[in-house]
């Protein structure tokens, strides 16, 4: 019993009891989070891993192995969920981090007051409900009422169906993300470019660089840790994407938009599938850290 | 001080734990009274006293009822209060039964109250009773969610329902809900487009409105027509979620869903198959609008359309709805709209219409026999026969004989009635919530966008559709 103890204290030094007594307070304020961390997130997160490889029933689920991760991966509308949210996170994901740089490099330059104030016009979509912002982008782009096709009769385009024709409702809904989604990113870059060492521009310009060559060779390889943390939390929340497609297109038309998330809901309220509908969260959730992995490899090997 | 200070710290943190814990949970008897939520209960002295010799005690254990309506009204009038009608039946049964002591009302709206009661099942936290659409009883059957009522019924009480509401409801031999209402659909048609069309003549609006297909290709052979800058569609086809109107004429084509067994899915018909073909042509020659997706659905009553599927109101109900929809530059004309039978298909002599079946189930609550039979007696109380009157403000037919007809010659109603000797659902089975929910609406959508003809996508609907009902 010594002989545990005294190798868990060298191996866990917190777990010593002066340790303890010391950082006593430390503990006592984590605590509350600690506790509301592992009760609401680390335990649903177990059972509903538990629950992915059970029948679920109210009365009392019954364990089936893998025979849900066999249906779901013999089910088209799985693979069609999967196709349609890696071709959205595609298009929002890198495409919405190039607008972010490119409008963060507009901003920078700015004085204390513009600066503030485009930052706050781009970030304020951000503190509106996503359900609100979905609603609004439902008038503009109506077919027949919406302002979008109105503005394009004036240059003699359209009308397009937008979110009511398969070949223009993923990409609609990619481009409300990107018309009121990239304010975070914008904030988050323009801060950490004020870290970057002004000498270095400054060295760059009396070289001869324009400001096309400070932004390539300075300000981007300076970011790459900031645009690492923007792409992985990026990919995150565009396989989670819901709540624009549970309020503009319900999966639909012809199941164009229906994502990973959606087909959770689908099978989970819809069809009371809850032994299938934790089984796709949990590939969800192999597939974001497979993807995380990679990209924290990628940037590493950069480095 | 230092043994003080690491009490206070303790203390705090046990207290902010508790009341953050406390926060996130409310018992159902502390619900507070908001817009949707009414909490009906007893004064400790009777508020009607007058009553006192009718209470009778269901047990001797105090009870407390939860219920989730969707009923919209009392008096069908549209200034009313919404939950003035549940209010009223708690307020009553308890009147009535003096150990029911609270009967907490929460009332859902149609667009998201089922998910509101999917999601507290889900959740392990069901109403005692709610009202559900019987064609989605499996989905809660399969769940062990509800409870059969046959030893609760009163004697003669289940023959007092029409059979076929007693059958749609009852699996293994069991009755699984209070059938409440029937809920057939009419066609109706705002004459004053086609007085501007000047066709308006050939609108079968004498005898039993009964029309056929080519009769109305011929009324709307001019649409899509433009009204003061806005086109206006002859009719919308919506494919969104929870919608049948493509199947409501297809029905008319003669097509049916299922076999009689229900064991096969049968929609890929010649009939199927004609029908589909038939919408598309409307829809491909701009004369319906599709709604699929996105997109706002256009307002019949507002006057955006020439035709619409909707219930079988009262004459003063459609007046009504008229009236309040109807924008300011352009007051609704008495008998602006009328209801018409569905136009038929080719060799069909009898028009269709669907006759789904709402009905209040008992959920398994797991409170034990006394609380079961509580909420059994208050499920037969709401569908008993006199409050079943409710219904017509509805548009929507009783379940039980006793109610007698409760339309008195209204003509709309007179319209359903004719189509109801012929009426369609979408099936019983377990999985027809699937089957409805999931694939039908993509399939008719690959169609109508011209992405697959109509027998490939009807096939391919009937292959997926066997394989969901064998399983």
């Amino acid at each position: 019993m010594n002989v545990i103890k005294t190798l868990t204290a060298q191996r866990l030094p917190f777990l010593r009891k002066t340790s303890i007594r010391k950082n006593l307070w430390g503990y006592l304020f984590l605590a509350p989070e600690v506790i509301i961390f592992s009760v609401f997130l680390i335990y649903p997160i177990l059972r509903g891993l538990l629950l992915s490889f059970m029948e679920y029933n109210v009365e009392g689920s019954k364990w089936i192995g893998l025979q849900n991760f066999i249906n779901i991966f013999k089910d088209d509308l799985f693979l069609i969920s999967l196709k349609n949210t890696t071709f959205y996170t595609i298009g929002v994901v890198p495409v919405g981090i190039i607008l972010a740089l490119f409008f963060s490099a507009l901003i920078f330059p700015l004085s204390a007051r513009p600066q503030t104030f485009f930052k706050s016009a781009f970030y304020l979509p951000g503190v509106i409900s996503g359900v609100v912002v979905a609603l609004t982008w439902s008038w503009i782009m109506d077919p027949e009422v919406g302002l979008l096709n109105y503005l394009l009769s004036l240059v003699h385009l359209g009308p397009y169906q937008w979110l009511s024709h398969p070949d223009t409702a993923l990409l609609s809904l990619i481009l409300i993300n990107l018309f009121s989604g990239q304010g975070g990113s914008i904030v988050i870059i323009l801060a950490n470019m004020t870290s970057i060492p002004l000498s270095l521009y400054e060295s760059a310009k009396i070289d001869g660089s324009n400001e096309w060559h400070l932004f390539r060779y300075i300000t981007v390889p300076l970011l790459k840790p900031t645009i690492l943390y923007l792409v992985v939390m990026g990919i995150i929340s565009s396989y989670q994407v819901f709540d624009s497609i549970y309020v503009l297109t319900k999966g639909g038309p012809m199941n164009s938009t229906t994502t990973i998330a959606y087909l959770i809901y689908q099978e989970g309220l819809g069809s009371f599938e809850f032994g299938k509908a934790s089984a796709i969260a949990t590939i969800l959730l192999v597939i974001i850290f497979i993807l995380s992995v990679i990209q924290f490899r990628i940037f590493k090997e950069e480095k | 001080m230092k043994k003080a200070k690491s009490a206070a710290a303790i203390f705090f943190a046990v207290s902010l734990i508790l009341l953050m814990l406390n926060g996130c949970g409310a018992s159902k008897s502390n619900q507070e009274n908001g817009d949707n939520q009414v909490t009906v209960t007893t004064n400790s002295n009777s508020m009607d006293s007058g009553n006192a010799s009718d209470e009778t005690k269901l047990a001797d254990d105090e009870i407390n009822l939860c219920w989730f309506p969707l009923w919209n009204g009392l008096n069908g009038e549209t200034n009313g209060k919404a939950d003035e009608w549940p209010k009223a039946m708690g307020k009553e049964f308890m009147t009535k039964f003096s150990n029911v002591k609270k009967v907490n009302v929460e009332l859902l709206d149609w667009e998201t109250g089922i998910q509101k009661l999917d999601t507290a099942i889900a959740a392990g936290s069901p109403p005692d009773l709610s009202y559900i659409d019987l064609a989605f009883l499996p989905k809660y059957l399969k769940q062990n969610m509800v409870i059969p009522i046959d030893s609760y019924l009163k004697s003669g009480e289940k023959e007092d329902f029409y059979e076929s509401t007693t059958d749609y409801a009852t699996f293994d031999g069991k009755l699984y809900a209070y059938p409440i209402l029937i809920a057939p659909r009419v066609f109706y048609a705002n004459k004053t487009i086609f007085d501007e069309l000047g066709v308006t003549n050939l609108l079968p609006l004498t005898g039993n409105r009964s029309w056929t297909i080519d009769q109305f290709k011929e009324v709307t052979k001019d649409f899509p027509y433009n009204r003061d800058g806005k086109k206006i569609y002859a009719a919308q086809i919506s494919t969104v979620a929870g919608s049948f109107d493509e199947l409501m004429w297809l029905w008319n084509f003669g097509a049916t869903m299922y076999n009689d067994d229900e064991t096969q899915f049968i929609l890929n018909s010649e009939q199927g198959i004609a029908g589909t073909e038939f919408l598309n042509e409307m829809i491909q020659g701009g004369k319906f609008r599709l709604l699929s997706g996105g997109g706002k659905t256009s307002d019949f009553w507002a006057g955006d359309l020439a035709f619409s599927i909707d219930m079988a109101y009262t004459k003063d109900k459609v007046l009504q709805l008229a009236k309040d929809k109807a924008p300011e530059a352009r007051k609704s004309k008495p008998d602006e709209f009328v209801a018409l039978q569905f136009p038929r298909g080719s060799g069909i002599d009898e028009a269709r219409t669907y006759s789904g079946i709402g009905g209040i189930p008992i959920f398994n609550v797991k409170k034990g026999g006394d609380h079961t039979k509580t909420v059994a007696e208050f499920a037969s109380f709401l569908t008993s026969a006199e409050r079943q009157n409710v219904v017509k403000y509805l548009g929507c037919f009783p379940t039980r004989r006793s109610t007698g007809d409760i339309y008195s010659g209204d003509e709309n109603a007179a319209v359903a009635t004719s189509m109801l000797g012929h009426g369609e659902d979408l099936g019983r089975g377990e999985a027809t919530q699937k089957i409805f929910s999931s694939i039908v609406h993509p399939a008719f959508e690959s169609v109508f966008m011209n992405k697959k003809a109509a027998k490939e996508a009807l096939d391919e609907l009937a292959a997926k559709a066997d394989e969901l009902l064998k399983k």
